[in-house]
């Protein structure tokens, strides 16, 4: 595939508009987390906000991190999308809250077309059972400079081909100031594929406000089954 | 016999997951049907949510105990404290019991020293005089010693409750509680009779609505229960934080004793080679799937109450409640037998 092929194969949400609630924290502000009702978050030093990363081949594009919101939470919101090449798959940078959990995504397109996917990804807190490498076949990439290939991606914990871990924390932030190793959140990659092409308008993502969303990128054309 | 993996790993409370691995160390292959040999749905009147924790176990007209002990001869007593049998004496004699902690107290624990959190452990006796040997399945899990001092502290705390570092599972003493069993397994000479009969029972109890000075009973508690829940989303916020704390501890021990009643069905789709049981277990996954999301609607709306998670939550208890009548009327459909219940049995 040629560079232009490449840049014309991926549309990365800018999400930072939608952004909701708050995910990570810096260790001056660990009392701001809110992933849980714990007030767990990520160490945002660790997360590459305001950048690409590269996840087996897919880049997304994380929001900034500012004082305020990080993320998003599902709550049914319905977000524009760019009228650009139909759509064939979509993925997303995510992680579930109290375990794993499912978002349900409607991609809404041209002549009231309608496509619905469905999003597992396991808890940000779960612990791989195997230290595999990424599955063969999930190697188109981007060149971007700013672009992060995480070199610890490994497979899911769930073994859910469509899911990987994108990137682990080496600890987790708590509320009263402190930090613990003995717990390492992970962001997670989700790779759906759309029942049918669909030339986008929208994305709508029904309620379930314990599934977080750090990134979206549609896939197009032949990228979309690459992977 | 048939067996997938719960839901999910956090469904289970600690007191069900500690009570299973006792009573599996007994009765290895009937463990799961023991402890699901309950069907009902219990509301506790206001003033007995205060005392709901971690490891409370399922509420109801009889208790879960007593339940469980006249269907299957399963004893499981709960102690409060040591004065009338210690957990001591108990160990001494090489069982092993289910012990309420806080675990503020505990070395092992992240928490120690920082937050109060109760829930239990698996206690066994330990390698010296002074030490108990422990099982604590809560995530970073822990299979070591504990020096008995260590123990009795976490065994007798206050366990204040904390709005912003422990919204869930603080708030009530521990008091000294502790769990022991006692199972003598009974032969089933034919299981698919008996478990069809079995099943009767259990979903005949699941319809059978009550109500008395302590609470009210059955499927209606449950849409009763989704009605509090759209009405507290809409109340004043500091009542509607209680609300939401206690109703998610409830909701926790009936998922418990459901995780379980579906490997029951399970077993019994199995024994009868009934495809329609089969069916009606697996559809039931997503009963308890509801159950789950809407007690994780309460437990998230402690810290993001203006998303409006409860009237989420009361949709999945509808939901729930739908999927608890589909599954009753499946078990009712079922051919009857003339074998009546008995003990199970450990050939099950």
């Amino acid at each position: 595939m040629s560079a232009v092929d490449l840049v014309s194969a991926y549309t990365m949400l800018d999400l930072n508009g939608a952004c909701n609630a708050t995910a990570a924290t810096y260790d001056r502000n660990r009392r701001a987390g809110a992933v849980n009702a714990w007030g767990n978050s990520l160490p945002a030093e660790e997360v590459p906000f305001g950048r690409i990363l590269q996840v087996a081949g897919v880049p997304f594009m994380l929001p900034d991190k500012g004082d305020g919101p990080d993320h998003v939470e599902a709550v049914g919101q319905s977000l524009p999308l760019p009228g650009r090449a139909p759509v064939e798959a979509i993925a997303l940078l995510c992680f579930g809250e109290m375990g794993e959990q499912q978002a349900i995504l409607t991609v809404l397109g041209r002549n009231r077309t309608a496509v619905r996917v469905v999003a597992t990804v396991p808890g940000w807190l779960a612990e791989p059972s195997s230290r595999q490498e990424p599955p063969p076949g999930h190697a188109a990439a981007r060149q971007d400079p700013t672009a992060r290939q995480d070199p610890t991606a490994r497979q899911d914990p769930s073994g859910d081909p469509a899911v990987e871990v994108a990137f682990r924390c080496s600890h987790l932030h708590y509320p009263g100031g402190y930090e613990i190793a003995a717990f390492r959140p992970a962001v997670l990659s989700w790779l759906g594929r759309l029942p049918t092409p669909v030339e986008p308008v929208r994305l709508r993502l029904d309620t379930n406000p314990l599934f977080h969303l750090l990134a979206v990128t549609l896939l197009h054309g032949a990228v979309a089954h690459a992977g | 016999m048939p067996d997938d993996r719960p839901p999910r790993p956090a469904t289970v409370s600690s007191v069900f997951r500690n009570l299973y691995a006792l009573v599996a160390a007994g009765a290895p292959r009937s463990a799961a049907l023991l402890l699901g040999s309950r069907w009902s749905f219990g509301l506790p009147c206001p003033a007995l949510r205060e005392a709901l924790t971690e490891y409370s176990l399922p509420f109801g007209p009889q208790d879960y105990p007593a339940t469980v002990a006249r269907r299957t001869g399963l004893r499981i007593v709960e102690h409060t404290g040591d004065e009338q049998y210690a957990l001591a004496d108990h160990l001494a004699g090489g069982a092993a019991a289910v012990v309420a902690v806080d675990c503020f107290y505990l070395r092992h624990r992240p928490a120690f020293g920082r937050v109060h959190s109760a829930r239990t452990l698996l206690v066994r006796p330990g390698p010296g005089p002074d030490q108990v040997e422990v099982d604590d399945g809560w995530d970073p899990v822990y299979r070591g010693p504990v020096p008995w001092p260590e123990l009795q502290r976490a065994r007798y705390s206050d366990v204040p409750l904390d709005p912003v570092r422990e919204p869930v599972f603080a708030g009530r003493p521990t008091a000294g509680a502790w769990f022991s069993v006692q199972y003598t397994p009974t032969p089933v000479a034919e299981p698919a009779g008996w478990g069809a009969e079995f099943l009767r029972e259990l979903s005949a109890e699941a319809v059978t609505s009550g109500c008395d000075a302590r609470g009210q009973y059955g499927l209606a508690a449950l849409l009763t229960l989704a009605e509090e829940c759209r009405r507290a989303g809409h109340g004043d916020p500091a009542a509607r934080f209680d609300w939401a704390r206690q109703a998610s501890l409830l909701l926790r021990a009936e998922l418990s004793s459901r995780v379980f009643l579906r490997v029951f069905v399970q077993a019994v789709a199995h024994w009868r080679s009934d495809p329609r049981l089969r069916t009606a277990a697996a559809d039931y996954r997503q009963t308890l799937h509801a159950l789950e999301r809407a007690r994780d609607l309460l437990v998230k709306s402690l810290h993001r109450p203006e998303l409006g998670c409860l009237d989420w939550a009361a949709e999945w208890l509808r939901s729930a409640s739908a999927g608890e009548a589909r599954l009753v009327e499946q078990i009712q459909r079922l051919p009857s037998a003339a074998a009546a219940p008995h003990h199970v049995s450990s050939r099950s």
